[in-house]
């Protein structure tokens, strides 16, 4: 699910950056430092959509370097158990199948598919028939999630299409 | 009562103060049978029986049935006794013995006959208003008892119960605990303890100093049941013969042989009952402390007990380890049915080795009728064989306890698929029957009070936090959060809000056996038990007791019981797991086989190995029977087309299915590819090399030696810069040529110090300089070296071209020089022919080049015997521009030798003691007129020598020397010539500027500042020698050599041979060599 969040993040910058195009520089800094990072909490951010506010910074004692803290809003991409969610299938293996969408990985194991569905590893690519679905790489799918892992830097995803309208979407 | 063996029908005395609870269990049999009697009787009455053993009432049924006849006089003190037992609690510890001490001769204590005991009660019931109606034999001879009875207790009642026949039942009950509860209160009686209840747990009733005491004595082992036998017919006897020893009880314990046990007041009476005895060591009798006693007769409550159902491990024989169910429990005795998975030799002769024992597999009647038909026979549903029984074909035997292991059994999952194969039959469903397994052990050991943790859920397995679900009782179903752990009793809080009372959360207590951890799918969780012990990863599958987890590392799917499972964020390295048990061993590395063979890792699992050989085969290894593959070097393969394979190639099979790959490792014979687009599993072949095609590195395929040239050059290069680590170069490979050159550092702190290179590595070498002996370490860009010129040249351009410098004279370094052989800068390129065809070129072609071009050879040569500087004379400043043919040679001399390698350092320096060197190397200069000669003998003599180490540039030059001798100087001059470059014409000085080059075709046009147009080829480079203008501060310039090689740009300074270039539209300045540089012309 996407947000539009406010939320506020501390940049320290070298005291050689605190001249005329600090506020830039901060700015930049921002951008490399959050967007297309994931936290547990809130997810992936997916865009700074602007920036708020740059407070005054601050001298850190003894370090010469300046702490500023942004407030910024952002788009987050976070995924819930019980989600449904649109994925592009990115491989097929015997254990089932891993799809992505945007930056989570999703794997949905040989027990989420319908029952019809079987294993053709000798396709090529490797796909997933069906009488009426056939899922290979860069099908689009439709997966409901059961659970998410996350980690430090990162969020998996697992997924089921054993439900109605869940599967391939043409 | 499996443990003590007692003799006597009354209750051994030390019962009373065992600790095990009065469940009828654990009692003998006569007072259990009392006790189904009164409770058919009266429920109230139960209670008095809990306590003290009612020696006295025994006694009474003695009289009555034994002693019939006893007067009157006995019956009545026995019924005032009676009484005054009755009235005081009966839970005192030894109000009874005691008081009746002096009685005791008369009593009988080892006859039980539940029909006195009736009488006894009837009495009490008599006394209370007739509540019971038991039916005794004698009724007559009960009637004047009673009567007699009556009459006597009539005498001695209290006044209130003088006229009990007009009160009513109520009234006399009330009447009954005002007094009992009064005698209770004021304690009167008996040297026993207060208690305020009338009912004491019998764990509380300890055995004091009043009590009898307890004698053990040895006996021989074996032989205790008979002697608890003899004593009890021996005090028997006496009994009936009137005389009574104070003896108690004689008992011994089932699992200790070679003691018995006897209650007794003194040890004079103990000694009487055993003396005599056969098979008593009296000797050897000695007083068990009271603190003992109890323990003496103790019952070990966790006594294992059995649930069909459950799973056990066979302890020893044929089956030892094997998992099994029990199937039932026999009754009574230490035996248990259990259900096995046979292991059965279906041999015919039964021959057969007996160090491997046959696998576990379910009976096959095939097989049996094949190996011995006869022995077979069948009823019902069960077949016999050679003595076996078997249903289903699991074989069922009966097996003692202590021979089975019933706790911490810990069955995998993997062995209860083995035995649930049996169960789910061919076409069955396999994962159903496993789960039922599963369950159905569970279940049993549910029953069995958390005692048998190894199936089942135990308290111990579970956190506050868990969900869990009840899976038995009338609750299940009900899901819930576990709150509390207490014992084995769980409180959980339900989910259900039906569950819940008002507004707070309800708590419920379950036994841990009767939960089970609930995981829904997509929960992340971590293995707590059994083989995948501390993986993690996320539930894919739930089927009861069985779930699927999808692992965060190597993304397989296991299947372990929910009991094994804990929610856990952490991702989990399987710890105990494959990645630490196989050190060293990963994925795709090379490792040797047994003999010759190698393989590559395709798994690596938690103590095996899967590996594929160099036969395509897999197989499934322990690691100690695999030796990993030396390292530290690069392994190459000659493919299909001689072109090298090394790791990382992509690669294709020549022929069949021409699979394509990449290649992970190679050895001399066989590559392994990593095939695209397959499962991760089986994506590995192998392939010998022959049958492969490189598909990396197709341009050197058709030579032969390209490989090798090329990788000459490569090490050259990278040795050069001291980048190439360690490697099987090391037949070339050498000091760093900058190695013991004096240098002085440019920049930097050092700058301007001299100091003599100790050692290189990588970027950095390390200098002993001069002033104060100190080593310091230098970045190899800010070091230029000083030749023995005095020039300096910067270290990197010294260490790319070393051959160039390397001082031919002194110190020949060979190694470089052969490395150089392939070097592309055209500068020292001029292969090795040319010191041989340049002059003999010469000699033959040109009129009278002869001279000059064995002076240029000979400044070359002694130079300064700097070998480096030589091709710069012979391009560049030559001191005659009419060496027309020396350019080339003395280019030759430079690094001809040089290029010929090992052999040739003699060459210049004139050490070599052979006649051909002797004559290159010294009387060349002087006798420019024995030249011609002197090539000419020397060629047939010294090329044999040289040439076949050096076959890259000697080899295809050997047939036409003579035509391609000015080759060198064209090369020369083709090398680096670039359109606008200013140059000047060697012969005749002239300043021109290059207008066009072909290099291919070796042609230039250069545009003579006189204006005419001077062309320029192969044939006539050498003659008129042009070369590049040097350049001076802020000239105009263009780099013809090195990495910058066509920038046009600006010199903005030079600091002695290093020259500051600026190219165009660039601020930074670049050091380049000055030799690098020629002055551009901008304006054409």
């Amino acid at each position: 699910m996407f947000f539009h969040k406010k939320l506020s993040h501390t940049i320290t910058l070298h005291p050689s950056f605190l001249g005329p195009r600090m506020r830039e520089f901060v700015t930049k800094r921002l951008y490399k430092d959050v967007e297309g990072t994931c936290t547990g909490r809130y997810g992936y951010i997916v865009a700074v959509v602007a920036i708020l506010d740059i407070q005054t910074g601050k001298i850190i004692p003894g370090q010469g370097s300046a702490e500023f803290v942004v407030k910024y809003s952002a788009i987050l991409f976070k995924p819930f158990k019980n989600e449904v969610i649109d994925a592009v299938v990115e491989a097929v293996n015997p254990m089932g199948f891993f799809a992505d969408a945007g930056p989570l990985r999703i794997f949905v194991a040989m027990k989420m598919l319908p029952t019809d569905m079987k294993l053709h590893m000798d396709s090529n690519p490797p796909s997933l028939r069906s009488d009426d679905q056939k899922i290979e790489k860069s099908t689009q799918v439709r997966i409901k999630l059961v659970g998410t892992r996350v980690d430090a830097t990162n969020i998996y995803g697992i997924g089921t299409i054993k439900e109605d309208y869940l599967g391939v979407i043409e | 009562m499996a443990d003590v063996e007692g003799m006597f029908d009354g209750q051994p005395a030390a019962r009373r103060y065992s600790s095990e609870d009065e469940d009828g269990e654990s009692q003998p049999l006569g007072t259990r049978r009392r006790r189904q009697h009164s409770d058919g009787d009266k429920g109230g009455k139960a209670r008095h029986r809990g306590g003290a053993g009612h020696d006295d009432e025994d006694d009474d049924d003695d009289e009555d049935e034994v002693d019939d006849d006893d007067d009157d006089e006995d019956e009545d003190e026995d019924e005032d006794e009676d009484e005054r037992d009755y009235r005081k609690p009966k839970a005192k510890v030894s109000g009874a013995a005691p008081a009746t001490g002096a009685k005791r001769p008369r009593t009988n204590n080892f006859l039980d006959i539940e029909a006195t005991v009736d009488t006894d009660e009837e009495e009490e019931d008599d006394e209370e208003g007739a509540l019971g109606d038991f039916i005794v034999d004698n009724e007559e001879e009960l009637a004047t008892a009673e009567k007699d009875a009556l009459r006597h207790r009539a005498a001695a009642r209290p006044p209130v119960f003088q006229d009990d026949e007009n009160l009513d039942a109520d009234a006399i009950e009330a009447q009954l605990r005002e007094r009992y509860s009064g005698y209770a209160a004021s304690g009167g009686r008996g040297a026993g303890p207060q208690i305020d209840a009338d009912w004491v747990p019998q764990r509380l009733i300890i055995p004091g100093i009043n009590d009898p005491h307890l004698w053990v004595s040895r006996c021989s082992p074996g032989k205790e049941r008979d002697i608890v036998l003899a004593v009890g017919r021996r005090v028997l006897q006496w009994a009936s013969s009137g005389k009574f020893k104070g003896i108690y009880s004689v008992y011994s314990r089932n699992g200790l042989s070679g003691y018995i046990y006897v209650e007794a007041r003194t040890q004079a009476d103990a000694l009487a009952a055993l003396e005599g005895i056969p098979g008593v060591f009296t000797s050897k009798i000695t007083l068990v402390p009271i603190d003992d006693m109890v323990d003496v007769v103790k019952v070990k409550s966790h006594a294992p007990r059995l649930n069909p159902g459950s799973w056990v491990r066979v302890k020893r024989g044929n089956y030892a380890g094997d998992l099994a169910q029990v199937a039932s429990v026999i009754e009574s005795s230490d035996t248990v049915e259990v259900r096995l998975l046979p292991r059965l030799d279906y041999s015919v002769d039964g021959r057969r080795d007996k160090r491997s024992r046959p696998p576990q597999r379910l009976f096959s009647v095939e097989d049996a009728q094949k190996a011995d038909s006869r022995s077979l026979t069948s009823r019902q549903n069960e077949i016999l064989w050679k003595g076996d029984r078997f249903i289903n074909g699991y074989l069922h035997k009966d097996m003692r306890t202590v021979s089975l292991q019933t706790e911490d059994v810990n069955p995998t999952l993997e062995e209860i698929a083995l035995f649930a194969a049996g169960e789910a039959g061919e076409d069955g469903d396999e994962q159903a029957a496993i789960a039922a397994l599963a369950n159905q052990a569970a279940a049993a050991s549910n029953m069995v009070d958390g005692i048998d943790e190894a199936n089942g859920l135990s308290a111990r397995d579970l956190q506050p936090g868990e969900h869990v679900e009840v899976v038995e009782g009338d609750l299940a179903g009900v899901a819930g959060v576990v709150r509390s752990i207490e014992g084995d009793v769980v409180r959980i809080e339900p989910e259900l809000g039906a569950l819940r009372r008002g507004r707070r959360p309800a708590m419920m207590s379950f036994p841990a056996r009767q939960l089970r951890k609930r995981f829904a799918a997509g929960d992340h969780v971590k293995v707590l038990n059994g083989r995948h012990t501390n993986d993690t990863g996320m539930v894919i599958n739930v089927a009861d007791a069985v779930v699927t987890v999808y692992t965060d590392i190597g993304g397989s799917e296991i299947r372990v019981l929910a009991k094994d499972l804990r929610i856990s964020n952490d991702i989990g390295t399987s710890a105990s797991g494959a990645h630490d048990v196989i050190v060293g061993l990963d994925v795709h590395d090379l490792v040797h086989l047994d003999g010759n063979q190698m393989g590559v890792v395709l798994k690596v699992g938690r103590d095996t190995l899967t590996v594929l050989d160099d036969q395509n085969e897999t197989r499934t290894l322990a690691p100690r029977a695999v030796r990993p593959a030396r390292g530290g070097f690069e392994r190459t393969g000659a493919d299909f087309n001689g072109a090298p394979l090394r790791r990382g190639d992509m690669a294709r099979e020549a022929a069949g299915a021409r699979r394509q790959g990449t290649v992970v490792q190679v050895t001399r014979f066989v590559a392994f590819l990593k095939l695209q687009g397959h499962a991760a599993s089986d994506n590995v072949i192998a392939v010998r090399t022959r049958q492969a095609e490189s598909l990396s590195a197709r341009q050197g395929s058709l030579d032969p030696y390209a490989t090798r040239t090329m990788r000459a050059g490569d090490r050259g290069r990278g040795r050069g810069r001291g980048a190439v680590p360690g490697g099987r170069m090391g037949s070339l490979r050498g000091r760093d040529p900058l190695v013991s050159k004096t240098v002085i550092p440019n920049r930097g702190p050092y700058k301007g110090y001299a100091g003599i290179v100790k050692d290189v590595t990588g970027n950095l070498a390390r200098i002993e300089l001069h002033t104060n002996a100190r080593v310091v370490s230098v970045e190899m860009d800010k070091l230029s070296v000083r030749l023995p010129s005095g020039e300096t040249v910067p270290a990197a351009d010294f260490a790319n071209s070393a051959p160039a410098y390397g001082d031919s004279g002194g110190r020949p370094d060979n190694r470089a020089m052969a490395a150089d052989t392939s070097g592309s800068s055209g500068w020292d390129a001029p292969p090795s022919r040319g010191s041989y065809s340049g002059p003999s070129q010469a000699a033959a072609g040109s009129p009278a080049p002869g001279y000059s071009g064995w002076d240029a050879a000979g400044d070359a040569s002694a130079g300064a015997s700097s070998g480096w500087d030589a091709p710069a004379s012979s391009g560049w400043d030559a001191p005659t521009p009419g060496n027309t043919g020396g350019g080339g040679g003395g280019g030759g001399w430079g690094s001809g030798p040089a290029a010929a390698s090992t052999p040739q350092s003699g060459w210049n320096t004139g050490t070599r003691p052979a006649a051909s060197s002797g004559n290159w190397g010294t009387p060349a200069p002087f006798t420019p007129g024995a030249l011609p000669q002197t090539p000419g003998g020397a060629l047939p003599q010294t090329p044999g020598g040289p040439f076949p180490q050096t076959p890259g540039s000697g080899y295809y030059d050997a047939p036409t020397p003579g035509a391609r001798g000015a080759e060198p100087a064209a090369d020369g001059f083709f090398g680096w010539a670039l359109p606008r470059a200013v140059v000047v014409l060697g012969t005749s000085g002239q300043r021109g500027t290059i207008r066009e080059v072909a290099t291919e075709r070796q042609q230039a046009i250069i545009q003579l500042d006189s204006g005419s147009t001077q062309v320029v080829d192969r044939s006539s480079v050498v003659r008129i020698d042009p070369r590049p203008v040097r350049a001076e501060k802020r000239d105009r310039v263009i780099v013809i050599r090195g990495s910058r090689k066509g920038a046009v740009g600006t010199m903005v300074g030079k600091d002695g041979s290093e020259a500051f270039f600026q190219a165009d539209g660039d601020p930074t300045w670049h050091p380049e060599s000055q030799r690098n540089l020629a002055i551009y012309n901008d304006r054409m």
